[in-house]
């Protein structure tokens, strides 16, 4: 996201960085597995995902829940 | 071993018009192949670290592209072992690419959540009084009324998504909507938006924040289209169940 350096706030960062986790991760061109080393190496992944998310509370509140959480 | 890590895809050429520092620090830079070009920088073939830094980095390089030419993002950590396997790739998917490619020319990605209080169960304590049975009667009684309350909420969410929808129907080309991913947020959509017309798109989220007192909306954007990327497959998911 657009924004000249760091976002504002700090709950203004943290969305930013949540959009930004959840296109990352989630979305973008997917590489079949023939050419790649590991592109979606999903466990691990998610094991980063979940150090990452310090603050929970913020990321329920705005959506960011994910099935089987 | 060094491999290469992919950020995206882009038309070619033009080749890039300035330094672009990637992952690891090393420097980004084109693989082209006929009129498209792979954007990547060589890395170490482990998996970068999910964290801020390594997020916004990937993100940041995106940006500096999508500025001058339409971009297709890649996924976080798509590593390849060679250069030649890029190259591959290119060739393979050329077409898929080039029409992806066209799809998002000129335009951008706007995400928006709208947050929502679900009304609250309000016969609940009235209800109280009615059931003599056993346990078993008991529980399948309160199954029904969880069923009720259920439907009766998405009745009503789906009524505001439609009207939500509308206002925005105009604004944008393409959406992916998301109904109630949690309970808490009736509608997540990501909108694929003429870079000219993003004003007018956030002009008309202030709107809607007016009209619906009762949500709350975020917008942020603009971003690489994520999510108009891979066709039509990646369609809405809907968590409240049918």
């Amino acid at each position: 996201m657009k924004d000249n350096g760091r976002p504002a706030s700090s709950l203004e960062r943290q969305v930013t960085l949540l959009e930004t986790l959840d296109r990352l991760l989630n979305k973008g061109v997917v590489i079949a597995g023939d050419v790649t080393l590991s592109v979606a190496d999903v466990d691990l992944i998610y094991v980063g995902l979940r150090l990452l998310l310090s603050s929970v509370e913020t990321a329920r509140t705005l959506g960011f829940q994910r099935e089987g959480e | 071993m060094e491999g290469i890590y992919l950020y995206g895809i882009v038309t070619f050429p033009p080749p890039l018009l300035r330094q672009i520092v990637g992952l690891g620090r090393r420097p980004v830079f084109l693989v082209p192949q006929r009129d498209l070009a792979a954007v990547v920088s060589r890395s170490p073939l482990t998996l970068w670290p999910v964290d801020e830094d390594h997020l916004t980095l990937h993100e940041t390089v995106l940006e500096e592209l999508m500025s001058s030419r339409p971009v297709l993002p890649a996924r976080f950590n798509t590593l390849f072992r060679t250069e030649d396997a890029v190259i591959a790739l290119l060739d393979k998917r050329a077409q898929t690419f080039r029409s992806a490619l066209e799809r998002v020319t000129g335009k951008v990605e706007l995400g928006l959540r709208v947050l929502w209080e679900p009304p609250g169960d309000a016969e609940e304590s009235a209800d109280k009084k009615s059931w003599h049975g056993g346990p078993g009667t008991a529980y399948l009684y309160q199954r029904l009324k969880e069923e009720r309350h259920r439907s009766g909420l998405r009745a009503t969410g789906e009524r505001l998504i439609q009207e939500v929808q509308s206002l925005f129907h105009s604004l944008a080309g393409e959406s992916r909507l998301q109904r109630f991913p949690t309970e808490r947020l009736l509608l997540t959509g990501a909108y694929l938006v003429e870079r000219d017309r993003v004003d007018a798109f956030r002009e008309g989220v202030a709107r809607a924040q007016q009209e619906f007192s009762r949500l709350s909306f975020l917008l942020t954007g603009p971003w690489p289209p994520y999510h108009f990327v891979n066709g039509a497959h990646d369609e809405t998911k809907d968590t409240l169940g049918a």
